[in-house]
C-alpha cells in the first residue's frame, strides 16, 4: 500500500492559505508553488493524494518553485512530513496481561466512585434516562461505605508504584451519580479515610446539581479542599427549561441560593474551587446564556466544560425542527467571532464564552506533537488505555469512565481488573476504530474516545464520525490561524484562565 | 505587497543588543548586526517589505531563502513554529514521573585534610565543586543518617536514580557506614559514585570495596607535586596516598575518574597535570575551579584552557529544545545534604525539602526542585539578555546564579550582553561550522 498524504488544506478568515501536516503537527503557510512540489513529490514516489486543493484564488504567488521545492525536500528528507505509510503505522499488539498490569499500575491518574444511581432531579436530557436507552439507567441503589472504602483502599495498592516513582503524583478523586451528594455519608466517610491514610495524594473532585449544597454539606467540602462543579446550564429560564425535579419544578431558584451563599461564606474556596458544567441544544438561547455569564461575573462559579446535549443514540433532537439547528449555528458563528475577536484585541471574554469557543482554540495550541508518544497499541485517536480511569459502580462494578455506557465493564472491585477483558477491549478498539486512522490527517486533533464511541456491549464507529471529526479538525485550525495571523501573541493557551488543565483533566468525560 | 517569514524551524533569538537566528534543523546559527536585525525583526511582525529594498537586505533576504532558513511571500502569515512536544507542563494528576538520574549525597563532613578554601565559605566561587569533596559552609555537625539504609537505597531505586554519588568530606574515613551502603544498593540498578581525595585509607582496601563494577572512584587531586598539594590542602601526604591508589587501580584495570581541584595557585599546571594523569594512568582528567571572589581579574574568570565561550551546536532538535527548556546541567539532580536538606545540587544554596524531617517521597514532593531543574539560560542573569544563550554550554552560569551575590552572575563569560564596545557579530567564536554572521552594510 503506498504512503498516504496526511495533510490538511485550509484557508484562514483573511485569505491566506495553510497546510496542516499530521506528521509534524505543524500549521505551514502554504501556496500554489509548494503545492505544486508536494504533489511533484507524491507523484514521483507514486503515492496517494487525497487533500482537495482550495476554492478560490490560490495565494503565495510570490514564492518560488525553487524555495518550494527546497522546502518540500526538507520537510520530507529531515522530518518525514506530508505521507504517512499505513503499513509501517498500524498498531502494536496489545500487550499481555502482565504486561498490561504493569502499564496500568504505571500512568493510572483517577479514580471515580459513582456514590448513587439516583437523583432528586429529573433534567429532561439526563444521560440516565430513557433518552439514552443504551445507557445506565436512574434507580435508588447507593454505593456502600464498605465498597465505597474498599475501592480507595485498593486502588491506591494498584497506583503504588507511582507513588515511590513520582513524589508529586497526586490522584483524581471524582464523586460521581446521579447526585452524589444524595450519598452524603459515603462521601464523609471517603474524605475523612483519605485524609486519615492517605495525605495528599488525592485531588477530591464532585460534580452536582448544585440543589444540595447545604451548609453542612458545603462546610464538608471546605474542610477537605474538594473541587466543586455544579450544573447551570444560563439563567432561570433556559436552566429551569431542562434542569427540573419529578414534579417538573425548575432547580435554577434553590443553585442559585447555595451559590450566593457559598460565596459570600467562603470566598477563596469559591474562587479557587468552584466551577460550572452547562449543556445546551438547539433549543437554547446560546447568546442569553453567554451575557448572563458575561452580566454575573464573578457571582457564577467559573465555566469548566460547555457541552452539547449528546446526539448520540438518542432521539432527542427529533422534537426540534431543521431550522433550530441553524438558529444555533448562526449563534455559534457569531459567538465565535465575539470570541476571536477578543483574543484578537487582547480582551476578556466570559468564562463561558472561553469554553465554549476558547476551549476549541486551545485544543488546536495542545495539539499533540510528534515527540508526545502514545502506547504503541493504541497510537491514534484520543483516547485513554483502559485503567487510565476507573469508575466504580454502586456495585463494585469497574468501567473505563464514568460517561461510558456500563455494557463493556473491566472488571470488579472483588477481583480487580481483569486484564483479559481490558486486552478484549483493546483489541476491539484496534479492529472497529483504528484501521482507517494512519490515512488519516488530523489523528493529533482527534479526541475520540470510548465515551463517544459504545454501544451495547462494546465501541463502534458511527457513519460519518471521523469525517466529522476532521471536519471540526479544519474549522479550529482555520479559527486558531485566524486569531494568530492578526496578533501573534493572542492567549489561545488560556493562560490567563482560572481554570487549569488539570482541574478539566479531572472533570472530563 | 512582499513579506519575508523566518521558516517553521528557525528562531529569531533576541538578546539585549544582539540577536541570531538558530535554524534548529541544520544546527546553525547566524549572529546578527543591528542592521540585520531591525530587518528580520520587521519581518517577523508582519510588517510588508518596502517595494524598493535596499539591494543589501534584499541580498540577505536572498540568502537566507536560499539556505531554507525563510521564505518571501505575498500575503502576511502566521507562522506557526516547530515543537516536539505540547506546549504544556502537566502538573499533580498528570504530572510525569521526574527523570531522576544522579543524586548527590553527603554522608559526612569529617576530612583528614585542611583546605584554606572548604569547606566553601561566602568568600569562595565554585565550578564544578559537585565533582569534588568541597564541602558546603554550614554543615550540620552530625551527618543525617537514614534510619534504615535498605529502605533508603530502595527508595532511591524505585525513584528511578541511576547513579548515587557519594560525598563528603571524605566518606573514605566513614569505612563501615560507607561498606554498609555499598551492601545496601548491591544487586539494585543503583550505580554508586564515591568522590574522595583518596587520602584515609588503605589501597587495598579501596579496590576490594570496587571491584565487581557497581562502585566507581572519583580521586580529587590538588596538584602532582607533593609541595604544591601541600600549600592547597593545608597537610602533607594528599598527593602521597592519592597517587599510589590510582596506581592500584591502574594496575588492576579497575576504571576510575580524577578530578583535579585547581585554585589559583595551582591553575597554570593544569596542561601539565592532565598530561601527566594521562601519562601515569591512562585517565582523563576532569577540572574542578575554587576562587576567591575577590581575586577575578578584571571582574571576568576564564575556566581552564578556554579562551572563548564555549559555543557548541545541539546534536538533536530535542536537545535544542531541553536548552531552551532546561537547565541540563541540573535536570534530573537532587543533592541530599549532612544536613538532611534536599537541593538541586552541591552548588546550588536554595532549600527545596527535608529528607531527615520528612522521608525522601515528601522532600521531593514540592515544586522548587523541579522550578530549578527548570532553570533554562532563557530565565537567569545574565544569560537570558544574551543571543547566544541557547547556544552556549558553559555551565557555570547555572552553579553560579543559584548563588547569592549578583555581583558575581557574569564571572565566567567572556561575552558580556550588555552595551558595550565588541558586539556578537564582530567577534570570532571559532565554531565557523556553526555560528555565522549577517553584516549589512551602513545604509
Amino acid at each position: 500500500m503506498p504512503q498516504k498524504r496526511v495533510t490538511l488544506r485550509f484557508r484562514s478568515l483573511q485569505g491566506r492559505d495553510y497546510l496542516y501536516d499530521d506528521v509534524t503537527s505543524s500549521i505551514f503557510p502554504w501556496n500554489d508553488p509548494r503545492e505544486q512540489a508536494l504533489a511533484r513529490e507524491i507523484a514521483t514516489a507514486g503515492r496517494q493524494q487525497d487533500d482537495a486543493p482550495l476554492d478560490g484564488a490560490p495565494s503565495g504567488g510570490g514564492a518560488s518553485l525553487d524555495a518550494a521545492e527546497a522546502f518540500v525536500r526538507h520537510w520530507r528528507d529531515d522530518y518525514g512530513a506530508f505521507l504517512r505509510d499505513p503499513l509501517t503505522n498500524t498498531p502494536a499488539p496489545c500487550p499481555d496481561a502482565a504486561g498490561l498490569e504493569w502499564l496500568i499500575r504505571s500512568r493510572s491518574w483517577e479514580l471515580l466512585l459513582i456514590l448513587t444511581e439516583d437523583c432528586n432531579l429529573r433534567c429532561k436530557y439526563c444521560a440516565l434516562s430513557e433518552v439514552y436507552p443504551l445507557n445506565r439507567s436512574r434507580s435508588a441503589r447507593k454505593m456502600s461505605l464498605d465498597t465505597a472504602l474498599a475501592a480507595v483502599d485498593w486502588y491506591m495498592r494498584l497506583v503504588e508504584p507511582q507513588i515511590y516513582a513520582n513524589p508529586r503524583r497526586r490522584f483524581g478523586l471524582s464523586f460521581y451519580g446521579g447526585e452524589p451528594l444524595l450519598n452524603l455519608p459515603v462521601l464523609k466517610g471517603v474524605l475523612g479515610h483519605c485524609r486519615e491514610h492517605y495525605p495528599g495524594l488525592f485531588v477530591p473532585v464532585l460534580t452536582t446539581n448544585g440543589t444540595l449544597l447545604t451548609p453542612p454539606t458545603v462546610e464538608l467540602l471546605v474542610e477537605h479542599d474538594v473541587s466543586v462543579a455544579v450544573s447551570l446550564d444560563g439563567p432561570e429560564q433556559e436552566h429551569d427549561r431542562m434542569r427540573v425535579d419529578a414534579r417538573g419544578g425548575g432547580s435554577f431558584a434553590r443553585v442559585m441560593a447555595n451559590l450566593r451563599r457559598i460565596k459570600s461564606r467562603y470566598p477563596d474556596f469559591w474562587l479557587a474551587r468552584m466551577t460550572s458544567l452547562s449543556v445546551y441544544d438547539w433549543g437554547t438561547d446560546l447568546e442569553t446564556v453567554e451575557r448572563f455569564f458575561e452580566e454575573q461575573g464573578d457571582a457564577l462559579p467559573r465555566s469548566l466544560f460547555v457541552n452539547p446535549v449528546s446526539p448520540r443514540h438518542t432521539g432527542w433532537y427529533g422534537r426540534y425542527q431543521g431550522n433550530d439547528q441553524a438558529h444555533m449555528d448562526a449563534a455559534l458563528g457569531r459567538l465565535g467571532d465575539r470570541y476571536r475577536q477578543a483574543r484578537i484585541d487582547g480582551e476578556s471574554s466570559s468564562s463561558y464564552l472561553r469554553t465554549l469557543i476558547g476551549l476549541g482554540l486551545s485544543f488546536v495550541s495542545f495539539r499533540a506533537r510528534p515527540g508526545d508518544a502514545r502506547p504503541a497499541f493504541l497510537p491514534f485517536s484520543g483516547t485513554c488505555v483502559p485503567g487510565d480511569k476507573i469508575a466504580v459502580n454502586v456495585d463494585g462494578k469497574l468501567d473505563v469512565c464514568e460517561r461510558v455506557n456500563g455494557s463493556y465493564p473491566i472488571g470488579h472491585l472483588d477481583m480487580g481488573i481483569d486484564y483479559e477483558r481490558v486486552t478484549r477491549i483493546i483489541a476491539q478498539y484496534q479492529e472497529e476504530i483504528l484501521p482507517s486512522c494512519p490515512s488519516c490527517p488530523a489523528t493529533r486533533l482527534c479526541g475520540l474516545c470510548y465515551s463517544f464511541l459504545d454501544t451495547q456491549g462494546g465501541i463502534t464507529m458511527d457513519a460519518g464520525q471521523c469525517a466529522a471529526t476532521v471536519a471540526s479538525a479544519r474549522r479550529r485550525l482555520v479559527e486558531y490561524v485566524s486569531v494568530l495571523e492578526e496578533n501573534p501573541h493572542a492567549d489561545l493557551l488560556l493562560q490567563t484562565d482560572t481554570v487549569t488543565p488539570e482541574e478539566r483533566l479531572l472533570f472530563l468525560g | 505587497m512582499r513579506y519575508f517569514r523566518l521558516a517553521t524551524d528557525c528562531y529569531l533569538i533576541e538578546g539585549e543588543v544582539d540577536a541570531a537566528i538558530y535554524d534548529l534543523s541544520r544546527r546553525r546559527l547566524w549572529l546578527l548586526d543591528d542592521r540585520a536585525h531591525a530587518l528580520l525583526r520587521r519581518c517577523e511582525d508582519n510588517h510588508p517589505l518596502p517595494d524598493a529594498l535596499p539591494e543589501a537586505e534584499q541580498a540577505c533576504l536572498d540568502a537566507l531563502q536560499e539556505a531554507g532558513a525563510g521564505y518571501f511571500d505575498d500575503r502576511p502569515a502566521y507562522v506557526d513554529k516547530l515543537l516536539l512536544h505540547q506546549p504544556i507542563e502537566m502538573t499533580g494528576i498528570a504530572s510525569a514521573p521526574p527523570a531522576f538520574s544522579r543524586a548527590d549525597w553527603a554522608i559526612t563532613g569529617a576530612c583528614d585534610l585542611g583546605c584554606a578554601f572548604c569547606p566553601a565559605g561566602s568568600g569562595d566561587l565554585a565550578w564544578l565543586g559537585c565533582e569534588t569533596c568541597l564541602r558546603r559552609a554550614g554543615g550540620a555537625a552530625a551527618p543525617w543518617v537514614p534510619h534504615d539504609l535498605e529502605r533508603f537505597a530502595g527508595e532511591l531505586e524505585l525513584l528511578g536514580v541511576k547513579v548515587l554519588h557519594l560525598r563528603g568530606g571524605n566518606p573514605l574515613l566513614e569505612w563501615d557506614y560507607l561498606q554498609r551502603i555499598v551492601q545496601a544498593v548491591r544487586g539494585s540498578p543503583l550505580g554508586l559514585l564515591i568522590s574522595t581525595p583518596g587520602t584515609g585509607q588503605e589501597p587495598e582496601r579501596i579496590l576490594a570495596l570496587c571491584e565487581g563494577g557497581c562502585v566507581r572512584l572519583n580521586v580529587v587531586l590538588f596538584g602532582i607535586r607533593e609541595e604544591a598539594t601541600r600549600t592547597v590542602c593545608g597537610a602533607g601526604g594528599a598527593q602521597a596516598q592519592a597517587a599510589p591508589l590510582l596506581d592500584a587501580f591502574a594496575g588492576a584495570g579497575i576504571p576510575c575518574y580524577i578530578t583535579f581541584l585547581l585554585t589559583a595557585d595551582t591553575r597554570a599546571d593544569w596542561p601539565e597535570m592532565s598530561d601527566y594523569a594521562v601519562s601515569r594512568w591512562g585517565i582523563r582528567p576532569r577540572a574542578a575551579e575554587i576562587y576567591r571572589r575577590e581575586a577575578p581579574p578584571g571582574g571576568r574568570l576564564r575556566h581552564v584552557g578556554e579562551q572563548v565561550k564555549p559555543l557548541r551546536a545541539w546534536q538533536s532538535a530535542e536537545e535544542f529544545f531541553f536548552r531552551v527548556t532546561a537547565n541540563p546541567c541540573a535536570h534530573g539532580r537532587f543533592e541530599i545534604g549532612i544536613d538532611g536538606k534536599v537541593r538541586c545540587c552541591p552548588a546550588f544554596e536554595q532549600v527545596c525539602g527535608d529528607v531527615a524531617g520528612d522521608g525522601l517521597r515528601r522532600a521531593l514532593a514540592g515544586d522548587s526542585l523541579y522550578d530549578a531543574w527548570a532553570l533554562s539560560k532563557n530565565k537567569i542573569e545574565p544569560c537570558k539578555r544574551c543571543a547566544l544563550r541557547y547556544a552556549c554550554l558553559d555551565c557555570s552560569a547555572f552553579e553560579i546564579a543559584g548563588q547569592s551575590d549578583p555581583a558575581i552572575k557574569a564571572a565566567y563569560c567572556p561575552y558580556d550582553p550588555e552595551p558595550g564596545p565588541a558586539r556578537a557579530w564582530e567577534r570570532d567564536w571559532g565554531e565557523p561550522d556553526f555560528v555565522l554572521t549577517w553584516r549589512l552594510p551602513d545604509a
